[in-house]
């Protein structure tokens, strides 16, 4: 049993659209007319309990409007949404009782309250019983070392210090879900490492279902076993990262210094995809040819002075996913 | 219940943060009670009594309704309101298991009970021992009396709250506050002067809206103006109010809810 079953989930905003001009401002006053933005279109996909998944996409693409819908705080246009067995815009509060949230642009501490007492409010909010919230409390300061500052106020924490905060404040109830909205957002390299091993912790330990939004891509490939990528509202790639990989990484790239500016440069099974004076880019498909072959020609044909070859990275995938859609 | 009761007892504790701001209050608040307490001085010197008010019902009246203006400006319910829904706070407010409105109510309680106790009290006793003011004639009547500082609040507690909910269509709605709570509130409740001072026509129109029941009442029932009949007429004008206003508080929260469900933030 999915404990997230989205069916074709779709969420039309309106759009009023403004004339420009004198006539147009003032037929704008008396008649508005709208475009339909179509934020989420059509989207499925099911979660099994205790998955770890990273939801990608560019900025707009309907990842957050897909997350409030998830979490009850948007009603979609059409399409339905189960969430262990409820609707969340129907049953928001049974709902948010169950999931934790975190938005890494904002906090849901009380900015001028000391950490401890934020987290007290939310014992009475959840209505934690007092040994579970004990028992919370000690676990993730220990894991996360609140103990420093679990008395200073919010608005005097590093963001670091304040995204640890956040995380513990949406785990204390033992939520079964955790949303993510860009929890590393602004961290520093350190921070973002201690948030990354924080979560797959939690996801191992505590088998909280994590579905998490981010732009920074090594969050993904630490974080997550599987990769949901929206653009324009639809999912266009939906699956393991290592599958990513397997099918878009078997592009491998040639970095080649030549001894001169060679202005013909033919090779089989090869693609020059970019030159800059001396040096040439050569991408070719490893199921098709082999590195070494690749080498063979160029040694009998041109001059070289160095050469590199790189793998993939997941970022460079994604970006030629985004520019030029699923291939 | 005991969740909003932290609020109240969280927000209490809050305000101990911003002690320079409430020193600044509590300065220039007992400077304008003293230019009120000298104006009407001068204006009864020759006079002993006017419209049933002689010279210590006026000053205790004066008193008591300018301290429990205290509460109108250190609410800032409105403004709250209006913050979070323009930075989207508002959204982690409704991601948790809670009634927005009773936690804003729960949550002003706290900040005003601390400004009642440490601001208002203190202030009323300087003049109460300055200028030798009058008590409430019996203990029923400051048991009353408090009761009617209560609803009250409420009632101005409400108008602040829905004046912030139109934050959700409106993106400017500092002039309505102006005009309602700086305006309408101010000429209304009573508090530059008594109800039975206004001319005929302003009285009218004061007794069909909320507002003297947010200042007038309670002093009017402190001072002894208010009794027997006319007291119990007020305290069921202020719960009639009470009602309506949280009821349409509520209203209107719902539909704004509806349309951020709908709309989006």
């Amino acid at each position: 049993m999915p404990i997230i079953t989205v069916e074709h989930l779709s969420k039309h905003f309106k759009v009023h659209k403004r004339r420009t001009g004198f006539w147009g401002n003032l037929s704008s006053t008396i008649s508005r007319k709208h475009d339909i933005i179509k934020a989420v279109d059509d989207v499925n996909f099911s979660l099994e309990r205790g998955e770890l998944v990273g939801y990608i996409g560019a900025n707009g693409a309907g990842k957050s409007t897909t997350i409030k819908m998830l979490t009850g705080i948007l009603v979609p246009t059409s399409g339905h949404i189960d969430v262990m067995g409820l609707t969340p815009y129907r049953h928001r509060k049974e709902n948010t009782r169950r999931i934790g949230v975190v938005f890494g642009q904002r906090t849901q501490l009380w900015w001028d309250l000391p950490v401890i007492d934020s987290f007290e409010l939310l014992k009475h909010i959840y209505e934690i019983p007092q040994n579970l919230y004990k028992q919370n409390l000690e676990f993730f300061s220990e894991m996360l070392q609140l103990q420093p500052f679990l008395s200073t106020p919010v608005r005097r924490l590093s963001l670091g210090q304040r995204m640890r905060c956040d995380l513990t404040a949406a785990l204390l109830h033992n939520p079964e879900i955790l949303y993510l909205d860009e929890p590393t957002i602004g961290l520093d390299v350190v921070a973002k490492e201690q948030v990354r091993q924080f979560l797959r912790q939690v996801n191992a330990e505590r088998q909280v279902t994590v579905i998490l939004t981010t732009h920074d891509l090594n969050d993904v490939e630490k974080v997550c076993q599987r990769l949901i990528i929206i653009d324009s509202g639809k999912i266009i790639y939906d699956g393991g990262i290592d599958a990513l990989k397997k099918r878009y990484g078997k592009t491998r790239m040639l970095i080649v210094d030549l001894a001169q500016a060679y202005s013909d440069i033919q090779l089989d099974g090869v693609d020059l995809t970019r030159r800059d004076g001396n040096r040439i880019w050569l991408a070719f498909d490893r199921d098709t040819i082999s590195a070494s072959e690749v080498i063979a020609q160029l040694t009998a044909r041109y001059e070289i002075q160095d050469l590199t070859i790189s793998e993939p990275e997941i970022e460079e995938i994604v970006r030629r996913i985004y520019e030029i859609g699923v291939y | 219940m005991k969740k909003y009761l932290t609020f109240t007892v969280k927000a209490f504790q809050r305000t101990l943060t911003y002690r320079f701001e409430l020193w600044m209050e509590l300065f220039i608040n007992v400077l304008f009670m003293l230019v009120y307490v000298y104006l009407w001085k001068a204006l009864y010197t020759g006079r002993t009594s006017v419209e049933g008010y002689d010279l210590n019902r006026i000053l205790t009246y004066i008193v008591v309704s300018q301290t429990l203006l205290t509460f109108t400006f250190t609410l800032r319910i409105t403004r709250i309101i209006e913050e979070k829904v323009r930075t989207g706070e508002v959204v982690t407010d409704l991601m948790k298991p809670i009634d927005f409105q009773l936690m804003t109510l729960a949550t002003a309680a706290g900040t005003s009970s601390h400004t009642a106790l440490f601001n208002m009290l203190p202030k009323f006793l300087l003049f109460y021992g300055v200028f030798g003011l009058s008590l409430p004639s019996s203990l029923l009547m400051v048991f009353l009396f408090i009761i009617s500082v209560v609803l009250g609040y409420v009632i101005l507690f409400s108008i602040e709250f829905i004046i912030g909910i139109f934050a959700f269509w409106v993106v400017e709605i500092r002039g309505l506050y102006a005009f309602v709570i700086w305006g309408l509130a101010m000429l209304f409740s009573g508090y530059f002067l008594p109800m039975e001072f206004y001319p005929t026509f302003l009285a009218k129109i004061a007794a069909v809206l909320p507002f003297r029941a947010i200042i007038y009442f309670p002093t009017a029932i402190y001072t002894g103006q208010l009794i027997g009949e006319r007291l119990v007429t007020a305290l069921l004008i202020q719960l009639t109010w009470v009602a309506a206003l949280v009821g349409f508080g509520r209203l209107a929260y719902r539909a704004a809810f509806r349309k951020l469900v709908i709309q989006g933030g």
